[in-house]
């Protein structure tokens, strides 16, 4: 009698250990998956990427980029405020895409680009003479 | 003996997890470094100004077709504008640009150059060995000609950008 609950008191023991280490991996999965699609990160990848676009074109240049991953960080800041996602004040591509992001990088590229943004996340530019 | 085993194997977990973190907070927080690429562009930007066709811009010469060069015109002549964000007071590119003879490669007979001069220092370390914190540079040569005369030209473009590219 006293062994059978000691055999169950085991079972219990390495249920709860498996279980515990199961929620440690995923715990440590989702941490690893959150930092590589991290927000900071996406803003400025796209900030910088913008930016070197924008070096690399000549005036009358049409740029079409795709940044639909960037309207699932927040999806519901990004409904009421896509439009204002890729902004460009003087020679700075800013990119926002949280309520308390943001990331700025400049260009030397003496142009003044216009830059238009669809809700689905496609971003089209075209680069003017400065 | 199994809750003794317990408490070991989590301490090891911990000690996993913590190294885990560790690096990849290390990873993903190290900014993504284009300053390389920065600075081939401005060269190719620079080279694109002063030599179309293969043939150099004629606004480098006087009217008696003398090399003239830029009369403190060059960022606007080239469409650049070297103004940084806010975080920085000091420039942080520089552009030099070396018209030689074909038979003299030492010493130009043009040259010209903007930007933050303490960035050549950077260039030079930078050939020895690769330094993130200093400025990435880029050279570019090639030739060009100019009523039937041949000409080399040298740009040198150095980005600093650190504190944005380097963690």
């Amino acid at each position: 009698m006293i062994g059978r609950r000691k055999k169950g008191t085991i079972l219990m023991e390495n249920i709860i250990f498996i279980i515990l280490n199961l929620a440690f991996i995923s715990i440590l999965l989702l941490f690893i998956f959150k930092q590589g699609n991290g927000d900071a990160l996406l803003e400025q990848a796209y900030a910088k990427k913008i930016a070197l676009l924008i070096d690399a074109s000549k005036p009358g240049t049409e740029i079409f980029l795709e940044m639909s991953d960037a309207s699932e960080i927040s999806p519901e800041w990004w409904n009421e405020n896509f439009e204002n996602a890729v902004s460009i004040n003087g020679n700075l591509v800013t990119v926002k895409l949280r309520e308390n992001g943001g990331y700025s990088y400049s260009f030397f590229n003496d142009v003044a680009p216009i830059v238009d943004m669809s809700p689905e996340g496609k971003i089209y530019m075209v680069i003017r003479d400065g | 003996m199994d809750k003794t085993i317990s408490i070991y194997w989590f301490a090891i977990l911990i000690l996993v997890a913590v190294a885990i973190v560790y690096m990849i907070s290390a990873f993903y927080g190290a900014p993504y470094d284009v300053r390389e690429i920065e600075a081939s562009l401005i060269s190719n930007r620079a080279a694109d100004c002063i030599s179309q066709k293969g043939e150099l811009n004629s606004f480098l010469f006087g009217e008696n077709g003398e090399l003239a060069g830029f009369n403190n015109d060059f960022e606007e002549r080239c469409k650049i504008t070297l103004e940084v964000e806010n975080i920085w007071t000091e420039p942080q590119y520089y552009i030099y640009l070396g018209v030689f003879r074909v038979g003299d490669t030492n010493r130009p007979i043009y040259f010209y150059e903007t930007g933050n001069l303490n960035l050549i220092a950077s260039c030079e370390a930078q050939q020895e060995k690769e330094f993130e914190n200093l400025a990435k540079c880029a050279e570019k040569r090639f030739y060009s000609i100019h009523e039937g005369e041949q000409y080399l030209i040298k740009i040198l473009s150095a980005v600093r950008k650190t504190e944005k590219n380097v963690k």
